[in-house]
């Protein structure tokens, strides 16, 4: 019973404030609606009416507006914020505050859901007019906009802005002023995104095996405003093209990231009114109402600048202590800016030395680990592996390019739907996946100077990539490694190749010859003699004559079809030169190699004995066509292939004479 | 009724309140006196709820302010530079009160706006300081609070308002028997108005008594003798205060007047008598028994 009656007059005191503060940020409310209003349905009203095709607009209205209305609800969120946060940052408004009679727990909420609804009812108005500026040049179409773009594209951002709105107010109840509460929520938002990229690419630079997660949920994972960017992207799909060049998100994934924010957001909220209501009035016009937050920006902000000028100095100088005087003199530097900052000066500087120290430590800490394999992360080979692959671009010299991990080939459907890819050479057989662990081993020992126990920095180099499969899942590790003394390597990767395992899945054997349908040839020594140009015709003029075409004759050149029986004879000479070993040996540089490409991108029916069958079986009878080819260097001594493809240019060379 | 036990607020190292204890009835005016710093706004931001605690504990009316709107909702904090909301006129002010405090007079604030006079739809950052003084005192007697606690409120008040205020006071206190505590340096307009004092001084309590028994048990006396006394030969007196010019001693006891011209007596003073101590008189003398440094400060 008592229960219930606290309740409702927690209720009561909310409600009576809630409308009052959302009374007195009315006039923001507006501002910001009219300024979401010039962003979105305006702006595409103007470009649709002058448009020839609005359509295309229309097409895209609610990600270009999402997009465009980003930067505003950022921009209100924090003013929200400090408009209707800031009463707890002035000693005489807090006690005014503090001595009505409502609770702190129904201020707080009515302060928070009063900016809410002046950030969201804004955002509502805005959707409601894109959709009658769609109906408009839609005529009447306005249910083309699928409801779920709506959902994704806005309702994140209003997601997002609940968010960030939680965090200016765990913020504001951290911080004893304005200026406290704003340098916090901007250090955050900046520091965090680059101490974890820099901490990754640390790591990636350091440690064997460890390429970076540059996850953008992990890396705005405590950054709500870069984060509220990121959903946005997300939402546009975790793969896309902008100008033409490709991006993925490898590491993203849409429920992990609204999984994170949601149980941030919860805790976020639990938080600040748990810590409100413990949080003393005489904190205002303090430093911090609770130290924490500038504690750890402190840290973060160092952290970030000092690695961030580590980093420049090594690829400067190209040395270990460079990094770290880089670190040191710009870490210091940073410290002292935070602390001038939160602190209004330097007076209490030396006092905040030995937090300095502890982050110092913990970096220097982070680079050992990383340096000495992050406790036998680099070395770690899984229990029960089933399979392992390696991929390293040095083995392609030594596979003659004939591996699919070099090359990886796809089986698409006549919808150009992906169905089945090689690109990978599993090594199942327990003494090829132990070859595959000499070379990890190898690898680590390339990144080792001698006599060093740590590892050094590689910036750059040749990249490695060695998967172990187990039931329990993949283990990836990836290598980067100079290439100095890599004889040892070499040699294992020969061993590997050479294992009839290897050979069994090079692409003479993965590629289905149904898809191939052109040979190319290019060669050092003319293939045949021939005229300066070739004239072919071209089309017949008005009057009757015949106008020509003047091709340069290329004798390096030559490109010609192949019979389905003829590529599977050149892919059967192929397989039989690897089995030789011949096709796999170093490429000594002669005029008298050939390099080969086949175009194996034609349109075929799947059959029972194509390579493919056994990934996709239930295509057969199906359309389907490859990505690709491949490519190789005959030399004379792959016999079997070499007389075969010389058969094939002197059947094709025609009158030509050689 | 107001009970304090043993009350401790500390800002980081410094402690502003070391075990106060107290207590204030309902329906007296109480003034809270003591020297910068003693702690005066302290603890009137304490009892209002603002402050929590750091040990012991107030009680109104048996209940615990901090985190109590019930208790707030009867309780009204004026402090020494009232506040009011960036932008606000008395009239949306008096809405915000209008809407959190239960007891909220709509024709008590519009009486208290034509008494004082205000413009209640004028910008509040515009008026004087006594102004805004007089329109947070119009909000917190519309509240009709059963606790009215005043931070230095006689200041910048003129003296005409000072007395309607006074006056106001004293009807709420004789028709709803408001209690009123006031804290405030202004120790001529307490003696006015208050019918209790207590002393603060480094955030404990000198002393706290009724204002008349406290000018009755205190006295300045006098005197010329044929032979000057020591104070130490005064042992039998309470002395606060002893000062010699001359052959006049000018002293101030603790006492009844009567016990203490009997014991003056026995020096066979050439002249003797005893003079009224104001409550300035009595705070300067009770703060330079409890060591403050009066003569220096002054010299």
């Amino acid at each position: 019973m008592t229960s219930t009656t606290s309740f409702r007059n927690f209720l009561r005191e909310w409600k009576v404030l809630y409308v009052w503060n959302l009374r007195r940020s009315r006039g923001m409310s507006l501002l910001y609606f009219g300024l979401l209003l010039l962003a979105g349905p305006a702006l595409t009203f103007l470009v649709c009416g002058v448009s020839s095709f609005p359509e295309r607009i229309l097409g895209n209205i609610v990600p270009t507006n999402s997009g465009l209305s980003i930067p505003l609800t950022m921009i209100f969120t924090l003013v929200f914020a400090i408009q209707r946060f800031s009463y707890m940052h002035n000693k005489r408004s807090v006690d005014l505050y503090h001595a009505m009679p409502v609770r702190r727990g129904s201020m707080l909420l009515a302060s928070w859901s009063a900016s809410l609804t002046g950030l969201l009812l804004p955002l509502l108005a805005d959707i409601l007019l894109l959709l009658l500026t769609n109906a408009w040049f839609a005529k009447g179409a306005w249910y083309n906009i699928p409801l779920e773009s709506i959902l994704s594209y806005f309702g994140g951002q209003m997601f997002m802005a609940a968010v960030c709105l939680t965090f200016c107010m765990l913020m504001a109840v951290c911080s004893g002023t304005v200026m406290d509460m704003v340098i916090s929520i901007v250090l955050t938002n900046c520091s965090f995104p680059l101490v974890i990229l820099m901490v990754m690419l640390l790591g990636s630079w350091l440690l064997p095996g460890f390429d970076g997660n540059y996850s953008l949920t992990l890396i705005t994972a405590l950054a709500p405003f870069p984060a509220m960017v990121i959903a946005f992207i997300l939402q546009g799909g975790l793969h896309f093209n902008l100008f033409g060049a490709y991006y993925s998100f490898p590491h993203d994934s849409l429920p992990l990231f609204w999984g994170w924010w949601v149980l941030l957001f919860v805790v976020m909220l639990v938080a600040s009114f748990w810590l409100y209501v413990r949080r003393k009035s005489e904190s205002a016009e303090n430093d911090l109402a609770f130290p924490v937050p500038k504690v750890l920006l402190r840290f973060l902000c160092s952290a970030a600048v000092g690695l961030l000028a580590g980093m420049v100095f090594f690829l400067v100088n190209n040395d270990t202590v460079s990094f770290f005087i880089g670190f040191l003199l710009f870490s210091i530097m940073a410290h002292a800016v935070a602390e001038a900052l939160y602190s209004r000066g330097l007076r209490r500087f030396v006092r905040t030395l030995p937090s300095y120290g502890v982050m110092v430590l913990c970096v220097v800490a982070l680079y050992l680990s990383a340096a000495t394999g992050f406790f036998g992360y680099d070395t770690r080979v899984p229990q029960n592996v089933t399979q392992a692959s390696m991929q390293c671009y040095d083995l392609s010299y030594q596979s003659n390019d004939l591996s699919p991990e070099i090359n990886p080939l796809t089986l698409l459907s006549a919808e150009n739907e992906p169905l089945a890819r090689r690109d990978s050479v599993q090594m199942k057989e327990p003494e090829n996946i132990k070859i595959i662990q000499n070379i990890q081993q190898e690898l680590l020992h390339l990144r080792k100077p001698e006599g060093s126990p740590l590892y050094s920095f590689c910036t750059g180099g040749v990249e490695a990539a060695i998967t172990y499969e187990t039931p329990q899942g993949n283990l990836v590790r990836n290598f980067r490694y100079y290439n100095t003394d890599t004889r040892r390597l070499h040699e294992l990767g020969q061993q590997l190749v050479n294992t009839s395992e290897w050979k069994q899945q090079s692409l003479p054997y993965v590629i289905d010859p149904q898809g191939i349908h052109k040979l190319y040839i290019n060669t050092n020594t003319p293939l045949y003699t021939a005229g300066e140009y070739e004239y072919t015709e071209n089309s017949i003029m008005e009057d009757g004559e015949v106008e020509y075409a003047e091709t340069i004759i290329d004798p390096y050149h030559i490109e010609f079809s192949l019979t389905k029986e003829e590529s599977k004879t050149l892919l059967g000479m192929l397989q039989k030169d690897i089995e030789a070993g011949t096709a796999l040996e170093e490429i000594t540089q002669s005029d008298e190699n050939l390099s080969i490409s086949l175009d194996a991108s034609a349109k075929f029916r799947l059959t029972e004995d194509s390579p493919w069958y056994e990934l996709v079986p239930e295509k057969v009878g199906e359309w389907v066509y490859q990505s690709d080819g491949l490519s190789f260097t005959a030399t004379p001594r792959m016999e079997n292939t070499y007389t075969y493809l010389q058969k094939l240019i002197d059947s094709r060379a025609g009158g030509n004479e050689k | 009724m107001i009970e304090i036990q043993q009350l401790v607020k500390r800002f980081g190292s410094k402690v502003a309140l070391d075990g106060v204890t107290m207590q204030v009835e309902s329906g007296s005016v109480f003034g809270l006196v003591g020297s910068n710093g003693a702690g005066k706004s302290t603890l009137l931001r304490t009892l209002a709820g603002v402050f929590r605690p750091d040990g012991g504990n107030i009680l109104m009316d048996g209940k615990t302010p901090y985190e109590n709107s019930e208790v707030k909702g009867r309780t009204f904090f004026v402090s020494d530079y009232p506040y009011f909301l960036p932008k606000a006129t008395l009239q949306e002010m008096s809405l915000l009160y209008r809407s959190t405090y239960p007891h909220w007079d709509n024709s008590r604030y519009e009486s208290l706006c034509r008494t004082f006079g205000l413009d209640a739809k004028g910008r509040l950052q515009n008026f004087s300081k006594g102004m805004q003084r007089q329109a947070a005192l119009i909000l917190a007697l519309s509240t009709q609070p059963d606790y009215l606690l005043l931070d230095e409120i006689f200041d910048g008040l003129d003296p005409v308002v000072r007395q309607l205020l006074k006056k106001l006071l004293a009807e709420e206190v004789s028709q709803r028997g408001m209690t009123v505590v006031i804290a405030s340096h202004n120790l001529r307009e307490l003696e006015d108005v208050c019918d209790h004092v207590g002393f603060l001084h480094r955030g404990g309590v000198l002393m706290e008594q009724e204002l008349d028994s406290l000018r009755l048990g205190i006295h300045r006396i006098q005197a010329v003798f044929p032979a000057l006394p020591t104070p130490e030969q005064m042992q039998a007196l309470d002395l606060v205060h002893w000062e010699t010019k001359g052959s006049l001693v000018t002293m101030v006891a603790r006492g009844e007047e009567e016990a203490i011209l009997e014991t003056l007596g026995q020096w066979n003073p050439l002249f003797c008598e005893s003079l009224p101590l104001t409550l300035e008189e009595v705070f300067i003398s009770e703060m330079e028994a409890a060591g403050y440094d009066i003569d220096n400060i002054l010299s």
